[in-house]
């Protein structure tokens, strides 16, 4: 009797060992967190599987291993290309797939929706399928971290939109690019007489384009001048805050230059946009430069920025 | 380019002529771009830092550029270029000469304070004797939030943990069991 209770308490305790240890196994071994995130869907960010919907003779397909970039960089004044593959598997075997079905859809919320096609590029065996889509994003499109990306594909027995991927983790990052191209990269005057007023340089006017996705505001255009020094006879100057520049093409208005110093140019702003648009607005920006006098007790010789430096245009 | 100057005297008035004769460069153009931004920013915990790379572009006209680069972050002195160089030439066509920078935030700093981080890009270039010339510049801005240390792990963590106690739950009662047996 004694020895059966001592196999019985050998037995419980072998038992609970076997408990604790197989947890700890289980824990250490991360199968629980496996087995966690498949309950969950908390797995890697680039993959995931959709829903599988059954229909008796047919296999719905699904869609697993959505691969991106997380983050892209805007090309600027162009377009980059965004690469997304993905695989569809089908019990029926890939043959049931609707290849020409395959496509990705990339929308960011309120603003745009991208469509495209995908293409087959090889099997994985005979059940799965590999696809590459890709999708054209343009220097102007917004930045944002909620850029959803939705792939699907159908079989061929016609169900609609079966093996739709699409929630949170699919989305990627359209960073922010800050840029802009202007000309000319110099302002001349053709005559100019001591007595002269508003004169408005020849070169005007200066066309900036925003090359990338950040609007620049109101306030963030500046320009940082310096007085243009006689080349012969050094000393003598036409001072920066005789000149001024203005989003029209007039003097007396706009912004008056001070020698080292940054101003803001009134009423300039760069708004993000197709700026091949060419309507003065959309993504572009003009100023206007003007002498409003000169004084009169300079030399008549070359004056430039040789000396004190280039004014420089600053966005931000 | 060069300008020319000529003088000449009429009814006491002094006339100057200015003329453009020759420009080398048409266009200034470039750009740089951050996955951190308005609407996006760089979060990070009390003590905690991180390396962000700011990418240069120049894919427009056909010359190389050349640029200087600083920070400036309110004096918050959270900011910092690591391994800056006094001149960053980016090549016509390329778009991945980077600026790094080395963003920390002290152990003290509260949740939800704000700083704001601006890398200033000037654009260096060599006078070609016009009268008037302009050279670029971007100041590239993004926030940096001072937010929780957020565990990505702590759904998992959880389960870990309620395994943990089941485990030490099952000992005690495993010891218990035993002491009850021998007493018995």
């Amino acid at each position: 009797m004694k020895e059966v209770k001592i196999k019985k308490n050998i037995f419980i305790a072998v038992f609970m060992v076997l408990l604790i240890g197989g947890g700890v196994i289980f824990t250490s071994a991360n199968l629980l967190n496996d087995f966690a995130n498949k309950l969950t869907g908390t797995g890697k960010a680039t993959s995931g599987s959709a829903n599988v919907n059954v229909q008796v003779g047919n296999s719905a397909p699904s869609i697993f291993l959505v691969q991106f970039s997380p983050v892209i960089n805007p090309n600027e004044n162009n377009y980059r290309i965004a690469y997304i593959s993905f695989q569809a598997e089908d019990m029926n075997g890939i043959i049931n797939l609707n290849f020409s079905s395959a496509k990705i859809i990339v929308s960011k919320s309120g603003d745009v929706t991208k469509t495209s096609s995908c293409v087959n590029v090889n099997n994985i065996t005979s059940k799965i399928a590999n696809f590459s889509c890709s999708v054209n994003l343009w220097y102007f499109e917004t930045a944002g971290n909620d850029w959803n990306i939705n792939v699907s594909i159908s079989d061929l027995v016609n169900l609609p939109l079966i093996g739709t991927k699409e929630n949170s983790s699919n989305s990627f990052t359209y960073s922010e690019l800050t840029a802009m191209v202007f000309a000319p990269l110099s302002m001349n005057w053709s005559a100019i007489e001591v007595t002269d007023v508003d004169t408005l340089s020849t070169s005007n006017p200066m066309l900036i384009n925003n090359t990338g996705n950040d609007n620049i505001t109101l306030g963030n255009i500046k320009m940082n001048a310096t007085d243009l020094e006689g080349e012969d006879f050094a000393g003598e100057y036409i001072y920066a805050g005789n000149f001024t520049i203005n989003v029209a093409n007039s003097c007396n208005t706009g912004t008056f230059m001070n020698n080292g110093v940054t101003l803001n140019i009134t009423n300039a702003q760069l708004s993000k946009g197709n700026h091949s648009i060419n309507d003065g607005s959309t993504g572009q920006e003009q100023l206007y430069f003007c002498l409003e006098a000169i004084n009169d007790d300079i030399s008549a010789q070359t004056y430039s920025t040789t000396a004190g430096g280039p004014w420089t245009l600053s966005v931000q | 380019m060069d300008i020319v100057c000529a003088i000449k005297m009429n009814k006491n008035y002094l006339i100057m002529l200015v003329g453009l004769v020759f420009a080398f460069t048409i266009v200034s153009a470039f750009g740089i771009s951050s996955s951190y931004f308005e609407g996006n920013p760089l979060v990070l915990g009390p003590g905690e830092s991180k390396d962000v790379s700011l990418a240069l572009q120049n894919n427009i006209g056909d010359k190389d550029l050349s640029f200087t680069a600083s920070v400036s972050d309110g004096d918050s002195g959270i900011a910092k270029i690591i391994n800056k160089k006094d001149k960053y030439k980016v090549p016509f066509g390329t778009e991945n000469t980077a600026i790094d920078l080395r963003v920390s935030i002290p152990n003290t700093a509260l949740i939800g304070t704000e700083y704001s981080v601006s890398v200033n890009l000037n654009q260096v270039r060599d006078t070609e004797g016009g009268m008037l010339e302009v050279s670029g510049n971007i100041m590239k801005t993004f926030p940096v939030l001072v937010g929780e240390v957020v565990e990505a792990e702590t759904g998992k963590n959880t389960l870990l943990i309620i395994v943990i106690l089941i485990s030490i739950l099952a000992i005690i009662l495993i010891i218990g069991y035993l002491i009850f047996r021998k007493k018995k």
